[in-house]
C-alpha cells in the first residue's frame, strides 16, 4: 500500500514539475462520481483498517466486504474510463478482483510467499485456508490458487528494506495512479523543450 | 461531498483544490483496491 501511495505522489509531484518546466498550468479535470469511491472505503475501513473492529469482523463477511467494495470501484473505473491512466487503474483492478472472487472472497498469498517475506517467523503465524492477520490476504498454497499469477506472488527484491507482497493488478493500479496525476501536467513535449 | 470540496475551494483556491480532492479520491481507491502489506497485521 505504501508503494502504491508513493506511485500517486510521485505522479503528482512529477506532474506538477513538468507543468512548471512546460510552463502550463497543472490541470487537474473533474472527476465522475467520486462519491463511489468514499463509498466502497468505508465497509473496508471497518474490515481491514480501523482496530477496534477489524479483528472481529466475521470471517464470512470479509469476502462479501471486499467484493461490493472493489465493485464500486470499477464502476467509478467504468464511469472514468475516458481520463487518462484510468484504463490501467481499472485493469488492476479487474486483475485484483477476479482472483479474490475466483478464491473465495479474499486476495491468496501461498506460505511460500510469506515464508521469503518473513523466514524467521514462528510456525504459527499463520495458517493455510485462514485470513493473513486482519488484513485482506488468505493463505492458501499456489497450487491450489485459481490464476496464483494474479495473488499476491510477487515480492522486492531481497536487498529491499521494507519486505512486502503484492500483485500484478497492483502494478497496474500503482502505474495507473502515476500516469493519472503526472498527466495532468500536460501529455506533450512543449516546443521550446524540443530538440 | 460537495460541502468538503467548497470549504476547500475557498480554504486554497479552486485549482489546488481539486488537486487535493483527486489526490485523496485516488488515495481511498488504491487502499480499496490493492492489497495492504502482507502482514496483514500479524505483526511479523
Amino acid at each position: 500500500m505504501i508503494l502504491l501511495i508513493a506511485a500517486a505522489l510521485l505522479g503528482l509531484v512529477g506532474g506538477r514539475v513538468w507543468a512548471v518546466l512546460a510552463q502550463r498550468p497543472y490541470e487537474v479535470p473533474n472527476l465522475r462520481w467520486a462519491g463511489l469511491v468514499g463509498l466502497a472505503f468505508i465497509p473496508q475501513f471497518f474490515a481491514f483498517f480501523l482496530p477496534a473492529t477489524r479483528g472481529g469482523f466475521p470471517r464470512e463477511w470479509i469476502g462479501v466486504v471486499l467484493v461490493s467494495s472493489q465493485v464500486l470501484l470499477l464502476l467509478f473505473s467504468i464511469i472514468n474510463i475516458r481520463r487518462s491512466g484510468f484504463w490501467l487503474l481499472g485493469l488492476g483492478l479487474v486483475c485484483n478482483l477476479l482472483v479474490i472472487i475466483l478464491n473465495g472472497g479474499m486476495m491468496p498469498i501461498s506460505p511460500e510467499t510469506l515464508q521469503k517475506l518473513y523466514p524467521n517467523a514462528s510456525a504459527g503465524a499463520w495458517q493455510l485456508g485462514q485470513r493473513l492477520g486482519v488484513g485482506k490476504d488468505v493463505v492458501l498454497p499456489a497450487a491450489e490458487t485459481v490464476l496464483w499469477f494474479l495473488s499476491d506472488c510477487l515480492t522486492l527484491p531481497n536487498w529491499a528494506v521494507y519486505k512486502l507482497a503484492f500483485s500484478v493488478g497492483d502494478v497496474l493500479i500503482a502505474a495507473g495512479a502515476f500516469w493519472m496525476l503526472f498527466s495532468f501536467g500536460g501529455s506533450s513535449i512543449p516546443k521550446e523543450m524540443q530538440t | 461531498m460537495k460541502n468538503v470540496k467548497t470549504q476547500l475551494t475557498l480554504l486554497v483556491g479552486r485549482r489546488d483544490a481539486r488537486a487535493i480532492f483527486i489526490f485523496v479520491t485516488l488515495v481511498l481507491y488504491i487502499i480499496s483496491a490493492g492489497a495492504p502489506d502482507a502482514s496483514g497485521g500479524i505483526g511479523l
